[in-house]
């Protein structure tokens, strides 16, 4: 009967709190309601329960299981509907397996305890279960489904109650008893205290558990844990007949699972999966039990009541007191190791396990004090481990299970939960299979890099900095040419990069190429330049063919021997080991060399230069001492070496030759060199002889040579130049006779006499230039030339132009004319010429005068064009002063026509003025003259004293009127003075 | 004219050349000059062995070696063909002194048949006392191609030509 709701439980409620750990907070309060509603039950039904009860806890539990199902309804089965296949399972069967109803007293009722076992036992959901013997006693079934050992007669001594506790201990397993001590100790304290408050309860049997389940109901709401805690606290108000069976079920079921094990848990990558499958079922625990052992608590309660008047609180004080206390011991130890559970299973399970040996222990100490009633002692003993462990896995459950869904739901954490097992799991997936990872992971390898590049550079690069040389060396090995394909276009950029940055290394890591390259490249050049050499068939090419031929070198050969001049100054056989001079041969023309000096020297530096320059194994030998364009030969042979100092590049021939000269020595006189000894009379003269050859050899190519070459080289130049130069100073002299003789006729020619012309006789052609007046004298001439020479063409380019007048003449000319138009009366110009072009300007009293002007300065050869500006006289008809009879003075009007007439001269500056004074026919003439003179003095001054200056002003006076005014003609009119302009030219004549 | 090379060895700075130059030239100086490599100069000495009635010119290629010390020995080449060695050591360093025995290992190594002559070089830094118990010194050390150990002074010319002449003499009587 207890076991049935459980059972019930086991299918929903796992679902419910792996579904989400919020609905762990709703269900104390329904589970709360469902406790009220059977205490109600209870106090109804208490007094009367027997074995009829068992109709009546179907009833109540079937409530307890609608009830403990309600919630879950709405989302579990959406939710986890793959639970649902294994949910079934359990409640198939659990009525005929768990509804045989345990009596409250197990003694009284053996018989369904034992059936309920074996139905129990015999479910075939319950893998984990051990299957138990035969159980002797029908009172030991409950422990018995647990463990053989343990064995717990209902009614026995209490020493026999240690034993089989004890057992239950073992059972248990051994492993952390130490920590049992602490709580142990506290325990039975708080007991004391617990009992005390407990004792204050209100000594009525009938209601002993209200004030603790209302206690426990004001804790419950707050939490989860408090909510688990009231749940598990209500038990306490039962009695113990259910606690074997709870016992027997939670070991089974909850803590011995858990347990048992914990290689399973400890498998990190199951971890969570097997934790909510397997804990799940715990936490059904309390809202199972709740109802059932209330129901069953209560119907003990009554009966204990009944069958021991005597003592009835104390039992009811220790099983309330007890439990509440481990409770909150196994409460903050749960929670504690539920904290560690996260981060270690297996750990956190002996943790868990701890608690329910102290609760076990603790319950033992209070058995051992209630010695007095075995049967409440069991049932104390028995209730308080079964409380205490279920409380404690339920709540441990939870808040692993609490934890575990935040963790699923926390990144943070789930990360952190999965961190350590990252590596392992990556690493037997790569064990597993290699292929399937590559390829899994293949398509985002690249993005990896890329992003990891743009996240940092620098350690990415550093990462591959050390595979990279040997990458490269791979990939040139695996597909030769393609890398050079991929580099060559940064190939130029590097290398000018690398100049950048290190000249001098660039340098060094191209010299040792650089010189055979540019040998190559220069022998190459060589070769082109003879070949072209040969096909050329100048003079110097084809003597050179010759010589080539005759002596059996090349060309090339040649040219460079006839441009590399060389002599050798020295020749020295020195010994090898002390440097001494062996023999010694000089040329007599240079200055002579310190032999000894030398001789040292250069074996030092030959020393040197083999110990400390050439590699070791390597056998290479000092032949060549350049300095500017001086050279010193070394051959060396086994004891002696032969130097050879020369100016000039020596040919192949003459380096043949100073080896021939040493292998003779040292094939004839080797003895006599190894043994050297610093005498040089110990050499034979021979040597010397040898040496001397040398010398001998080198001048006599030099002296060959000269002669021949040059001769004919120097002929041919010559010859090229003079002949050339000798026709053509012939036929220059020719033309020179030629153009003489016309030139001379031409100028016999009066007519061209004046005229300067040209002649140019080459060969029978005669040209005729220069220019002359007319297109007749042209064609003279042409004749004449034709006529002094008939043989030749004349070729006649003289150019008959016009000859412009001399400008000199002709300005002369303009100013002759000048001066004779100013004569003319009333005519006062000013003229200037220039280039052709004469400008006129001035006065002139008429128009036929203007008109005379121009004609007359047409005329005048060489004056293109005239130019007139003449104002006819603007004086001559309008400005006349008239005076009054016998009169010479300017009187009223008169005086004021001065004005015009300055005006006009200060406008003319270059023109005069002639003033003619005038009278009328009266009178005597000679007093007429004086008048009239007196009247044009009278204006002259007048105009004197206007600031004109008086060698500009004539005057003159003529005794009658002017000639247009005639007798008839009115008297005033002949009292005038008139004025005449004058040209300045003119008035100074 | 016989030719004879000779070498000068020591270690730096004891006065291989300046003794040279003293002999040579008859000059000295105290200017500190390093050698580098080799420098070669050449002596006409007259000389009068024992065994012979009259005199005898002999050319002396004298090969200044550039100063060794414990760390660069020297280049064995530049030894070869030498007749005689003076091992030169500067009294005023101990250490010049102890390693005149190296040096003429070296020598006979590459040269058995030649002689030496120890030259304890700067005799007139120190007085007499130090220099007879520094002459005994490298007595013990001496071989017997070792043909004679000088005090010797390239300032004062102490003894600089006897030990160039007293080679010299060996070097022609001994063949």
């Amino acid at each position: 009967m207890t076991l049935l709701p459980k059972n019930s439980a086991d299918a929903s409620q796992p679902r419910n709190s792996a579904t989400k750990s919020g609905e762990s907070n709703s269900h104390p309060a329904t589970q709360l309601e469902n406790l009220f509603s059977l205490l109600v039950d209870l106090q109804r039904e208490g007094s009367t329960l027997t074995a009829k009860g068992e109709q009546h806890q179907k009833r109540s539990s079937a409530s307890a299981l609608a009830l403990s199902l309600d919630p879950q309804d709405d989302n579990l089965l959406a939710a986890f509907e793959s639970q649902d296949t294994t949910a079934p399972v359990l409640p198939s069967n659990p009525s005929p397996a768990l509804s045989p109803p345990p009596d409250p007293n197990p003694l009284k009722e053996p018989v369904s305890s034992y059936e309920a076992l074996t139905s129990l036992l015999d479910q075939p959901s319950l893998p984990s279960w051990s299957r138990p013997p035969q159980p002797i006693s029908p009172s030991s079934q409950g422990i018995k489904t647990n463990a053989e050992e343990v064995f717990i007669p209902a009614e026995e001594s209490p020493t026999q109650l240690a034993t089989s506790f004890e057992a239950l201990a073992s059972l248990l397993e051994q492993p952390s008893l130490p920590p049992l001590s602490q709580p142990m100790a506290a325990a039975p304290q708080a007991a004391v205290t617990d009992l005390e408050a407990v004792s204050n309860l209100p000594e009525s049997k009938v209601q002993p558990v209200q004030p603790i389940t209302t206690d426990l109901e004001q804790r419950a709401n707050p939490s989860a844990t408090a909510a688990a805690m009231a749940s598990a606290i209500s038990p306490p108000t039962e009695q113990v007949e259910t606690s074997f069976e709870a016992l027997a079920r939670l070991l089974g079921k909850s803590s011995f699972p858990a347990i048992s094990q914990p290689e399973v848990i400890s498998d990190k990558s199951e971890v969570i999966e097997s934790a909510v499958e397997k804990l799940a079922p715990s936490p059904s625990l309390p809202n199972s039990n709740a109802p059932e052992s209330l129901e069953i608590t209560t119907a003990k309660l009554s009966q204990s009541l009944e069958l021991t008047p005597t003592n009835p609180p104390e039992p009811l004080e220790i099983t309330t007191s007890n439990p509440s206390q481990s409770l909150e011991i196994t409460t903050s130890n749960a929670i504690q190791s539920s904290e560690l559970t996260t981060s270690n299973p297996p750990e956190s399970l002996e943790l868990i396990a701890s608690p329910i040996f102290q609760e076990s222990n603790s319950s033992l100490v209070n058995s051992e004090l209630e010695e007095q009633d075995p049967l409440d002692l069991l049932r104390h003993l028995l209730m308080t481990p079964e409380l205490a462990e279920s409380h404690q896995v339920i709540l441990s459950i939870e808040q692993k299970l609490q934890s575990l869904e935040y963790q699923i739901y926390q990144p943070e954490k789930l990360i952190k939960l999965l961190l350590p097992l990252i590596t392992d799991l990556l690493s037997m997936k790569v064990a597993e299979s290699r292929q399937a990872m590559a390829e899994s992971l293949a398509p985002a390898i690249d993005e990896m890099i890329q992003a990891k590049i743009q996240q940092d550079r620098n350690s990415m690069s550093s990462a591959l900095a050390p595979v990279l040389s040997e990458a490269v060396a791979q990939g040139v090995a695996d597909s030769p040419g393609e890398f050079a394909k991929a580099l060559a276009p940064e190939m130029g950029s590097a290398i000018k990069e690398q100049i950048n940055l290190e000249r001098d290394a660039m340098v060094d890591a191209l010299y040792p190429v650089i010189g055979s390259t540019i040998s190559k490249y220069m022998g190459e050049a060589i070769r082109e330049i003879n070949e072209k050499v040969e096909t050329t068939f100048s003079p110097e090419g084809l003597s050179r063919k010759i010589r080539s031929k005759m002596q059996g070198v090349s060309e090339a050969e040649l040219i460079f021997k006839e441009s590399m001049l060389f002599s050798v100054q020295a020749v020295f056989l020195i010994h090898k080991g002390s440097g001494l001079v062996m023999a010694e041969a000089q040329s007599s023309g240079s200055q002579r060399l310190e032999s000894e000096m030398v001789a040292g020297m250069l074996t030092a530096i030959r020393s040197f230069v083999n110990d400390c320059i050439a590699q070791s194994g390597d056998i290479s030998e000092l032949d060549q001492i350049d300095y500017g364009n001086s050279k010193i030969v070394l051959e060396v042979a086994g004891y002696c070496y032969l130097t050879v100092a020369l100016q000039g590049e020596p040919p192949q021939k003459f380096i043949q030759q100073i080896r021939q000269t040493l292998i003779k020595i040292v094939q004839r006189y080797d003895k006599q060199v190894e043994l050297y000894d610093g005498d040089p009379d110990t050499i034979p003269p021979e040597v010397t002889k040898l040496l001397e050859e040398l010398i001998i050899t080198s001048s006599k190519e030099k002296a060959k040579k000269a002669p021949a070459a040059l001769l004919v080289i120097g002929s041919v130049l010559l010859g090229l130049i003079l002949i050339p130069w000798g026709i053509h100073q012939y036929r220059q002299h020719h033309n020179q006779v030629a153009a003489a003789k016309t030139s001379l006729a031409l100028t016999s020619e009066p007519e061209l006499a004046v005229y300067r012309l040209n002649v140019e006789a080459d060969g029978d052609k005669i040209k005729l230039s220069g220019k002359l007046p007319n297109e007749y004298l042209r064609s003279k001439a042409g004749e004449i030339a034709q006529a002094s020479a008939p043989k030749s063409q004349v070729n006649n380019q003289i150019l008959a132009v016009d000859v412009p007048p001399d400008p000199i003449l002709t300005a002369a000319e303009v100013q002759r004319v000048t001066a004779v138009l100013n004569q003319l009366p009333g005519v006062a110009i000013a003229t200037s010429y220039q280039e052709g072009k004469v400008r006129v300007q001035g006065v002139a009293l008429l128009v036929p005068d203007v008109q005379k002007i121009t004609s007359t300065f047409e005329k005048i050869p060489g004056v293109r064009s005239v130019a007139i500006a003449v104002e006819l006289n603007p004086l001559a008809a309008s400005t006349r002063i008239y005076f009054d009879p016998n009169s010479a003075e300017l009187v009223g009007e008169a005086s004021r026509k001065i004005q015009p007439i300055k005006e006009f001269l200060t406008r003319y500056p270059e023109l005069g003025l002639r003033i003619v004074g005038h009278s009328d026919r009266s009178g005597n003439p000679a007093e007429n003259q004086q008048l009239a003179l007196k009247r044009a003095q009278t204006i002259r001054n007048a105009l004197i004293s206007q600031g004109i200056t008086p060698e500009r002003l004539e005057f003159s006076g003529i005794g009658e009127p002017p000639q247009d005014v005639d007798a008839s003609q009115p008297q005033y009119l002949g009292r005038c003075v008139e004025f005449i302009p004058l040209a300045a030219n003119t008035r100074k004549d | 004219m016989i030719s004879k090379k000779i070498c000068l060895v020591g270690d730096f700075g004891v006065g291989k050349t300046s003794l040279i130059r003293r002999f040579v030239d008859a000059q000295f100086s105290d200017q500190y000059l390093s050698t580098v490599g080799v420098k070669i100069s050449r002596k006409v000495v007259e000389i009068t062995p024992n065994n012979q009635p009259e005199k005898l010119k002999l050319q002396m290629l004298i090969w200044d070696l550039e100063g060794s010390n414990k760390f660069k020995a020297i280049a064995p080449a530049y030894l070869q063909g030498a007749r005689g060695t003076i091992v030169v050591a500067d009294v005023t360093r101990i250490d010049t002194i102890d390693r005149v025995s190296g040096h003429i290992y070296n020598f006979l190594e590459i040269n058995p048949q030649g002689f030496l002559v120890v030259a304890l070089n700067k005799s007139d830094l120190v007085d007499e006392e130090k220099l007879s118990k520094l002459l005994e010194m490298v007595q013990s050390q001496a071989q017997d191609r070792v043909i004679g150990i000088y005090p010797t002074s390239a300032k004062t010319g102490i003894h600089v030509d006897l030990i160039f002449e007293t080679l010299a003499c060996a070097i022609i009587e001994k063949e």
